[in-house]
């Protein structure tokens, strides 16, 4: 799906806070920010990651991302242990603008709680009016 | 000067060259002596633009220690309250400490009143001396390590008003 110009792929769940996830194969999920997210905070200069075997609730605070003017959080939309983190961004974090959902991808987590914590998440149709939204939101904020 | 901000960008840091003192923000960060007798310096100007009356209630506050920080009115200023901060002398000791304590101190007073913005002037790199690189270093660490949890705080100025010194902390808060 496109809204507005952003790209926001089917497959994927939306959390409010902009992160994206993505459901492996082996159960597992993978957790990054949307491209309209990056596009906002402009390019990321620095990420600082949790470590792996960390334990998190869906809404915590698991990192934080910075650009030249943003310090944004990065919201855990599943409850789960951290397993594995991009280290990739270490070097280039600018890869969460410049290729959201697949080299920019931030961390892998193992859901404990994934059923529940899905029906909270936006998918398919229920993306649409969200993401026009928070597009309105910053750009009014912008005026 | 009233920005409106992007709530899920959480909290803008931005570095800019301007009199603190002009700011409309709900409150900026007065670098203040022991005694809070604002006679000198940013000091000094403060109570010239904003009234007595900032002097009368840093009276009533002081001394505090170095590092610590206290709130009063602002006055005729357009920011709303005036945040009083101590930083170190350079030569006392364990400057680092107390101005990454100063630092911190300021952005928890603020964030305890529930204000939405406030501005920070490179504290003791006036007549106390402290290096603007390494103050620019603490800034950015103290500003980072705050941001670690959950605050009312969507904007933190960083205001300079010598170019020289505003490069400095353009340079250290673009850089990793």
């Amino acid at each position: 799906m496109n809204v507005g110009g952003y790209e926001l792929p089917d497959d994927l769940y939306y959390h409010s806070e902009h992160t994206w996830l993505k459901k492996q194969d082996d159960g597992n999920v993978k957790i990054g920010m949307n491209q309209m997210w990056g596009s906002t905070a402009g390019d990321i200069t620095y990420v600082d990651l949790p470590f792996e075997g960390d334990e998190i609730k869906q809404g915590d605070t698991c990192g934080k991302l910075q650009s030249a003017k943003w310090i944004a959080k990065l919201i855990s939309p599943v409850s789960g242990e951290i397993i594995q983190t991009n280290e990739d961004l270490e070097d280039d974090a600018t890869k969460i603008n410049s290729d959201p959902y697949g080299e920019g991808w931030i961390v892998i987590i193992k859901p404990s709680n994934l059923d529940e914590d899905l029906n909270s998440l936006m998918q398919g149709e229920s993306v649409k009016p969200w993401m026009e939204a928070e597009i309105k939101k910053s750009e009014d904020a912008k005026k | 000067m009233q920005e409106r901000l992007i709530d899920f960008l959480h909290t803008k840091i931005e570095i800019l060259k301007s009199d603190l003192l002009s700011l409309e923000v709900d409150a900026i960060v007065n670098a203040a002596n022991n005694f809070l007798r604002h006679t000198g310096g940013i000091a000094a100007q403060i109570v010239s633009r904003g009234g007595e009356i900032i002097q009368k209630e840093s009276s009533k506050l002081s001394p505090i220690n170095t590092g610590d920080a206290v709130i009063t009115c602002a006055g005729e200023l357009p920011a709303h309250f005036v945040i009083h901060a101590v930083g170190p002398r350079m030569g006392e000791g364990d400057e680092d400490n107390k101005l990454y304590n100063a630092i911190v101190n300021s952005l928890m007073i603020a964030d305890q009143k529930g204000l939405k913005s406030i501005a920070i002037p490179a504290i003791s790199t006036g007549i106390f001396g402290y290096p603007v690189d390494s103050c620019a270093k603490i800034m950015k660490k103290a500003i980072y390590d705050f941001l670690n949890k959950k605050t009312t705080l969507e904007k933190i100025i960083v205001c300079l008003f010598e170019d020289t010194k505003y490069r400095i902390f353009l340079k250290e808060f673009a850089s990793q």
